[in-house]
């Protein structure tokens, strides 16, 4: 300290950061040491997909300071706003550190409240409940809701529990919020998940394009990349794509405000252009990919019943059986505008399929999205003249037509949260296909992600409904048995009927059908839309919601039980961020009281059950599939006896502690000191999220989703690898022969993903043959069409809401609302109106006003100027913020291929209150 | 208090007209010139995170100024200066 004390606190504080500014840039600044006894380790920020790497300096047993990491490749030191408060949260003053169960008169009572229990009262009343539900539901009956902020160990154990355990696949994250889209449309465009490139482009192209991506505000540090790039390079270009002006105009050369959901038409008219101009790249196309389409009438994903919605919801209900299409839609479907064309929707579960077509009828599908008619269609500033914006799309289509330019197109949730998501994204596929830029250093389109894991865990290790572990599904025969293998399970322990998406969980606790339910890493009954049926489902029936939280979120105001969990530097982990870098953690400091993390949770419980209570005959409402009885899992206990188990042996040994885990012992030198509350309070001598890794890297490896050891990651030298991981070697753009080592050697591009590559042939009509042909290595270019939301603003209802995010937050806020900087930035949510829409209902700026829509009404400030620009007849209002709880307001309509819902876009009416 | 690393990026000719006009707005030490890559390194010390987004984005629209990036934050309580009041530690109920 001697040092330090010749200056004042104050200088010495300035000089370092100075310093470490300095040192960002490669300059020499004299530094001062870091203060004695601290102990600095790399880590990976919590908040969102960029997966920026920071450095965590702790000190006695405290986070006390918290760096960009200027080693790592993603943020090169640089920080965001919320990237400094990866300390502060885990210190707010009610972070949950211990059990809580509703009770009365020392028993449980779902009218109790909240009263601290033992771990062990909790695992009691929460093992009672479940083996209640589930001998009156079987396996459907439970479920697990998780989140893209889940680590790659807690996703892994808690698939594994569920589905190999439980024999359910009621688990989804909520990363089917907010990334299903891009995953279906990755599936069906390429057979495999995830992107092509990687955030090199951002500095290897020369044209980026936002569609619904406010990357300013959202992905801070990949912005400050843009940034540089168009401050350095004159010819550099920014075009921003959204419904309203945000923070990311700023810096663009172009925004295009647009109408919500006339993004699909927008797409079509740039590769109509392309086409036109002939600037497709035929060689490209014809060597490496087909053209496909799919049914048009396939509904909005609301229930197929209205048996369970209000009144005033029947109508937009309906729309999920018949559509009558809008004057525009008609057109853009090829169909006479001056004929009424109501169409069944006949589709609805068979949204997904899709059958080859010819470049002719591609051709003749695009040929209705002329610049007049998109424009009129499109535009969604009315006080924009028509003629600024058509050059605007003129010029946006001749960036991507342009040969001599290379592009990368980004979205988030824009594009996802969209009643036609999946189109949307493989329509972005589809303009970068028929130029060739795709795969290729600083050509491709990018889908980034808003959660730290939402790639490697979610989508990697497969915590979705249909999933298993890379890229697997419960529906495929072999896929099951593969990890059956893996698992040593018994064959047909797997459950093949696909499990409920996060809505359908939501709606299948309001029906009864499913009654047992366990959230761990989110906040869904904050984060679901039309929040009033699931709030009202989950107090007043005979559910059962267990919430693992760091905090006392607005899920664990509507749970029976909630427990503590421990926070990402209290524990071990690893993410995956959205250039599919994974990266892992040391444990840091100790949770605080008896806050545990969800790996010891899910290990614990495990505990609780033998063979014998979940590996007998089980009904399966539904269950169909080949080589099971309909209705029914098999009883496994008998073969189960073959690999050694007996009826008595517990979930625990059979999945958790084998003999393969008990080998990777602890303690571990890769540790270098750090603790492991896991093992510590589990008594274990092995070293459960290494095990956990080191089992899953193995469903990957030789599948093109290979990663490294763990203990390769945490070596001093590396900042995450970007999968798929070969000889050492990561990958920077997958499919390119000269980058990807899958990639066929003398194929130039191959798009080796092996989903859906067998299709059969047909026109814009549907399938003329039957018989399937196999598109081994090829893309598809899909034709989409325009089609409207299942609402839009009437004379009632008369504004677009859209919801979204802010700078300052993250998620539902539950984190950063306790970061006193962030939650004074921006300490409630508003409503964004533009100054006419005010005006016009007597509102001035911070009046309190109603806004209202057919399934709920929240009172919220009005906000006029600001940072969110909207144009006259959209609102937009954030969603982080509890006590403006917006969704109760929207809609849960979802993308019936994707299950994503649309938080983008449905009719509210404003008034004063 | 929050003390912000800034790396400035200006125009080579102007560096040192646009490093007076930095140490110009309220809370801002310069630190650094570094003449040949036309790079600023700057400090700002403010109370809240506004004035800290505020102060940055002054930065940003000040004539010589091509860019400003946040390189380091750090949130010190300052207890011997009396500047950390219960307020801003308080947390969000």
């Amino acid at each position: 300290m001697n040092k330090i004390s010749r200056l004042s606190r104050r200088d010495f504080i300035k000089a370092s950061v100075a310093a470490a500014a300095a040192a960002t840039a490669g300059l020499p600044v004299a530094t001062y040491g870091q203060q004695d006894g601290w102990r600095w380790d790399k880590g990976v920020c919590r908040f969102c997909g960029v997966g920026c790497g920071i450095r965590i300096a702790t000190h006695e047993g405290r986070v006390v300071a918290v760096q960009g990491d200027r080693e790592n490749p993603v943020n090169r030191g640089l920080l965001c706003v919320k990237g400094y408060a990866n300390a502060q949260i885990l210190y707010g003053e009610d972070r949950l550190t211990q059990p809580l169960m509703r009770m009365k008169d020392g028993k449980f009572a779902k009218d109790g409240d909240f009263v601290p229990v033992s771990w062990e009262r909790a695992f009691d009343e929460m093992e009672r409940q479940f083996k209640r539900v589930y001998g009156e539901l079987g396996p459907t009956g439970v479920g697990i809701m998780g989140s893209g902020q889940y680590t790659v160990q807690e996703g892994y154990a808690a698939v594994k529990l569920l589905k190999a355990g439980w024999r359910s696949n009621n688990i989804d994250p909520n990363a089917r919020h907010c990334m299903a889209s891009a995953v279906a449309g990755f599936i069906q465009t390429f057979g495999i998940d995830e992107p092509a490139g990687c955030y090199d482009d951002i500095e290897l192209t020369d044209t980026v394009v936002l569609w619904g991506a406010n990357m300013a505000e959202m992905h801070p540090m990949l912005w400050a990349r843009v940034t540089d790039k168009r401050l350095a390079d004159p010819d550099y270009r920014v075009v921003n794509l959204t419904t309203f002006r945000n923070r990311s105009s700023d810096l663009a050369d172009q925004e295009i405000v647009f109408k919500p959901q006339t993004d699909l038409a927008i797409l079509n008219y740039i590769a109509r252009e392309i086409v036109a101009e002939g600037a497709v790249d035929k060689e490209f196309v014809d060597s490496h990919c087909v053209f496909a389409t799919g049914p048009y009438d396939i509904g909005f994903g609301m229930r197929s019943t209205d048996a369970y919605a209000f009144e005033g919801e029947k109508p937009i209900q309906g729309r999920e059986r018949m559509v009558t299409l809008s004057r525009e839609e008609a057109i853009a479907q090829g169909k006479d505008p001056s004929r009424t064309h109501r169409v069944p929707q006949a589709n609805t579960a068979t949204a997904g399929k899709h059958w080859l077509i010819g470049f002719e009828d591609f051709k003749k599908a695009l040929e209705p999205y002329t610049l007049e008619f998109v424009a009129e269609l499109s535009k969604g500033d009315p006080d924009e003249p028509l003629e600024e914006y058509k050059a605007k799309l003129r010029q946006l289509a001749d960036y991507y037509a342009n040969r001599e330019r290379k592009v990368v197109s980004f979205w988030t949730m824009g594009f996802n949260q969209h009643t036609r998501g999946t189109w949307v994204n493989e329509q972005a596929y589809m303009v970068h296909l028929l130029t060739g830029k795709q795969a290729k250093p600083g050509n491709g389109a990018f889908s980034l992600t808003g959660q730290p894991s939402a790639c490697g865990t979610a989508r990697e290790v497969g915590t979705f409904a249909h999933r298993l572990p890379a890229d697997m599904v419960v529906a495929n025969p072999k896929h099951r048995e593969r990890c059956e293998g893996v698992w040593k399970l018994p064959a047909k322990t797997l459950n093949p009927k696909v499990g409920s998406h996060i809505t359908k969980m939501m709606r299948d606790l309001e029906d009864g059908s499913l009654k047992w339910l366990w959230v761990q890493v989110t906040n869904p009954f904050q984060a679901t839309a039309n929040a009033n049926h699931w709030i009202e489902a989950a107090r007043e029936k005979d559910n059962f919601i267990v919430v693992s939280d760091v905090y006392p979120t607005l899920s664990c105001k509507v749970a029976d039980l909630i427990l503590p969990s421990a926070m990402i530097f209290e524990k071990w982990g690893a993410y995956g961020n959205s250039e599919r870098r994974t990266q892992v953690w040391r444990e840091q400091v100790p949770p605080p009281g008896d806050a545990r993390s969800d790996v010891w949770q899910i290990l614990e419980f495990s505990k609780r059950f033998n063979l014998e209570e979940v590996w007998g005959r089980r009904q399966i409402p539904g269950l169909a599939a080949a080589g099971f009885e309909d209705g029914y899992l098999p009883d496994v206990l008998a073969e189960a006896k073959k690999l050694g188990y007996s009826p008595e042996t517990s979930l625990y040994e059979v999945l958790f502690d084998t003999p393969a885990s008990r080998k990777v012992a602890w303690p571990d030198p890769v540790a270098r000191g750090h603790e492991n509350h896991t093992v510590e309070y589990g008594g274990l001598d092995w070293f459960p999220e290494k095990a956990l890794f080191q089992e899953y890297v193995v469903f990957g490896r030789g599948h093109a989703h290979d990663l490294a050891d763990f203990d390769t990651y945490l070596r001093d030298d590396i900042r995450g690898l970007r999968w798929p991981v070969v000889d050492g070697k990561e990958t920077r753009w997958r499919f390119n022969e000269q980058y990807d080592s899958y990639a066929k050697k003398g194929s130039g591009f191959d798009f080796y993903g092996p989903a859906m590559k067998s299709l059969p042939r047909g026109n814009l009509s549907g399938v003329t043959e039957s018989e399937t042909t196999s598109l081994a290595g090829r893309a598809k270019i899909f034709f989409r069409p325009y089609a409207a939301p299942p609402e839009s603003p009437d004379e009632v209802y008369d504004l677009w809401l859209c919801t979204g995010r802010v700078i300052e937050h993250w998620h539902s806020g539950s984190m950063t609302r306790r970061v006193p900087q962030l939650h004074q930035a921006m300490p409630t949510a508003q409503i964004f109106i533009h100054p006419r829409d005010a005006e016009a209902r007597s509102l001035a700026r911070n009046d309190l006003a109603w806004i209202e829509s057919r399934r709920g009404k929240i009172q919220a400030r009005i906000e006029i100027g600001g940072r969110d620009r909207v144009p006259r007849g959209l609102v937009f209002v954030p969603w982080f913020d509890e006590g403006v709880f917006i969704n109760k307001v929207t809609l849960d309509a979802t993308c019936p291929i994707s299950k994503q819902t649309d938080f983008k876009k449905c009719a509210v009416k404003i008034y004063k209150s | 208090m929050h003390f912000s690393g800034i790396l400035v990026t200006a125009h080579r000719q102007k560096l040192a007209d646009t490093a007076r006009r930095l140490e110009a707005v309220e809370g801002v030490e310069v630190h650094y010139l570094d003449a040949e890559g036309g790079r600023i390194i700057a400090v700002l010390e403010t109370e809240t995170l506004e004035e800290q987004q505020e102060g940055l984005r002054c930065l940003q629209r000040l004539p010589g100024v091509l860019a400003a990036a946040l390189a380091e934050h750090r949130i010190e309580e300052l207890e011997l200066d009396g500047t950390n009041s219960a307020e801003e530690n308080k947390v969000d109920e």
